[in-house]
């Protein structure tokens, strides 16, 4: 390995690669610019949309309403629901004029006052977001209704309607609202540094590998006096260096999102209530991992696409390697740190999202974070070994 | 100087190039005849170290291919009207890289490219990036490249495909001037009249065998007319 090869092929990879608009799109655009936004925008825009079907009262169809009056004027004068009459009130209701149709047994006011048991039915169209907010909302109401009458019930019967209500139900929240944003954060935040971290450098590693074979450039480069192993690890550090630029860029990104904005990612109200910081030395900690588990991707992708004839056929091979990024880590979402099993820090990927993880929440095991930079280094040698070995193989550089 | 013997290349189960042995001297252009897939591209890579032989030896300035590859990368150049540049890289960074991956300092390219280029006329594109360059721009370009370190042995693999006229010119006018020098050049192609034009000596290769070897009179004695090209439809129709 010889260090003046190393550095010469990384400096001009990286400043090839960075004169691709693509680059600059992939490396940090997206994840500084654009993630953030969509982060902003789309609870934003989902929770406008909870508002606007919550504000607007559904329109309730009301069947048998002549057997239990005192009941429709009671749900009437709540003012949350628009009484409206229909020949056909199932067919109304699935052609989504109405939103819920409340069935009142026959005789429901006279059972009621002589103490006997009655019944209603709800209607409700589970596929409509509506209706199922109808139907929750008017629950509520018909449980406040059933409340006062066991109430009066109790009360005829000469005793103390407080003996309904057997003891008091306190909720106390014991820990910081720091902690609990962390919480919320460690949900999304690992997530999306990982992916950016293990996938932000894919272009620079098929434009270093399959688009130089693409280019028809990789032929007079194998023909200089360059050791294979200095050529695949200047390679491999422009890869590592703009998945870093990546993982750095959404760190940023998300953070400042969070920051300047929380009620639209957290919910309304979270910005009063949820609070959260990073120190920086838990982010740079966390930048740390995530140069690992870059370097670990990093090699897997070479060897990956040096395989590929062309810059589109490395992204279709590619493709597999993304989905084993992403999809574990969206299934870590909701898997709480406290909650990770031990093996889960010698599985790379899992482990760096983990770590995350505990470091969102104010928590540094250094037994966790020692573990995973120690398998880290071991997967970085074997997927390099195996990069090298791809690089070394005529039948990769030469497929026709 | 090249000296190859019994040079042989499979891919699996495909024997590409078969027992090939010749000498290429100090100054002198030898040729490799040869129908697209006759195996001249396979013998190339081989001698470039790109591709390692599975049978025989060879050896260039004395070193040997499969033993010191690194050492016999040091004294060759490769041109080929295959290769590319980087598109977003400047002629001159194009040039500069392959400079540098030979060991030599900025200074020290820039001293070597500097008449290259001044002799090839590219002032008004050295400075432009390889993607806005034609086809003709571009193989100056990689004839800079494959020569920036001043090799001994240049390998020449088809080097004027697709070129138009003046474009072809310049690289065979380069050729000239580099055997004046004294380099030893191997210069494969499928054009009799360009090996015609170029080569002191040539090598009918076909099917991964050379069929036929020798001065260009040499070659055209075996035939009455004398014309290459019939020669060489001779020469492969005996062997198919």
């Amino acid at each position: 390995m010889n260090l003046r090869h190393i550095r010469t092929v990384f400096a001009k990879d990286f400043m090839d690669s960075t004169r691709e608009k693509r680059t600059w799109l992939a490396m940090l655009i997206i994840p500084l610019i654009l993630v953030p936004i969509l982060l902003v925008a789309t609870p934003s825009t989902m929770e406008r949309q909870v508002k606007r079907i919550e504000e607007a009262p559904p329109r309730l169809v009301v069947t048998g309403g002549e057997h239990g009056r005192a009941l429709v004027d009671f749900i009437g004068s709540s003012g949350q629901f628009v009484l409206v009459e229909s020949k056909d009130p199932l067919g109304a209701l699935r052609e989504r004029q109405v939103n819920l149709v409340l069935q009142i047994d026959k005789n429901f006011d006279d059972k009621v006052a002589a103490g006997q048991i009655s019944g209603v039915r709800l209607q409700f169209d589970a596929s409509d977001q509506r209706s199922t907010t109808a139907l929750n909302r008017l629950q509520g109401i018909l449980n406040q209704y059933m409340h006062w009458i066991v109430a009066q019930r109790v009360q005829a019967a000469g005793l103390d309607p407080a003996m309904l209500r057997a003891f008091d139900l306190f909720t106390e929240n014991v820990v910081s609202q720091e902690k609990v944003g962390g919480s919320f954060l460690a949900m999304i935040m690992p997530m999306m540094l990982a992916i950016w971290a293990a996938m932000g450098g894919m272009y620079a590693a098929l434009d270093g590998s399959a688009g130089e074979k693409e280019r028809r450039t990789l032929e007079p480069l194998l023909a200089m006096p360059v050791s294979r192993i200095s050529l695949v690890a200047g390679k491999y550090l422009t890869v590592v260096l703009t998945s870093l630029i990546s993982a750095t860029a959404a760190l940023v990104g998300m953070y400042a999102a969070f920051k300047i904005k929380p009620e639209a990612v957290m919910g309304t109200g979270a910005g009063d209530t949820l609070r959260f910081s990073i120190p920086v030395a838990h982010g740079l900690l966390m930048l740390a991992v995530a140069f690992a588990l870059s370097g670990f991707f990093a090699a897997v992708q070479l060897a990956v696409a040096i395989y590929a004839r062309t810059y589109r056929e490395g992204q279709t091979l590619l493709t597999p390697v993304s989905f084993l990024i992403v999809i574990p880590s969206m299934f870590t979402q909701m898997i709480f740190p406290a909650d990770a099993p031990a093996y889960f820090f010698h599985i790379p990927l899992l482990n760096s999202i983990f770590i995350f993880k505990e470091i969102l929440v104010g928590v540094v095991n250094w037994q966790h974070i020692l573990t995973t930079m120690a398998w880290s280094a071991v997967y970085i040698v074997l997927a390099l070994r195996l990069a090298a070995f791809m690089f070394n193989r005529e039948e990769n550089l030469f497929r026709t | 100087m090249i000296s190859v013997h019994s040079l042989s290349k499979s891919f699996g189960q495909l024997l590409a190039v078969d027992r090939v042995s010749f000498t290429v001297g100090p100054g002198e252009v030898f040729g490799l005849l040869g129908e697209n897939g006759a195996g001249k591209t396979t013998t190339l890579r081989m001698l470039a170290t790109v591709l390692r032989p599975t049978q025989g030896s060879a050896t260039i300035m004395g070193h040997d291919l499969i033993r010191e590859p690194l050492r016999v990368r040091q004294i060759i150049g490769v041109l080929s009207a295959e290769t590319g540049l980087y598109d977003r890289l400047t002629a001159w960074e194009n040039v500069r890289y392959f400079g540098r991956l030979h060991g030599m300092g900025d200074a020290q390219i820039r001293q070597r490219s500097a008449p290259l280029a001044d002799s090839l006329d590219m002032a008004s594109f050295w400075h432009r990036r390889a993607g806005t360059l034609s086809k003709g721009m571009r193989q100056k370009v990689c004839i800079v490249r494959a020569v920036i370190h001043d090799p001994a042995v240049l390998l020449m693999d088809e080097p004027t495909a697709g070129l138009d006229v003046t474009s072809a010119r310049a690289v065979h006018d380069f050729i000239h001037s580099w055997k004046r020098e004294g380099r030893s050049i191997l210069f494969s192609s499928h054009v009799m009249s360009e090996v015609e034009k170029v080569c002191d000596r040539i090598a009918v290769i076909h099917r991964g065998r050379i069929v036929a070897a020798g001065s260009l009179d040499e070659v055209k004695a075996q035939a009455p007319k004398r014309d290459l090209e019939e020669i060489f439809v001779r020469l492969v129709g005996e062997t198919a």
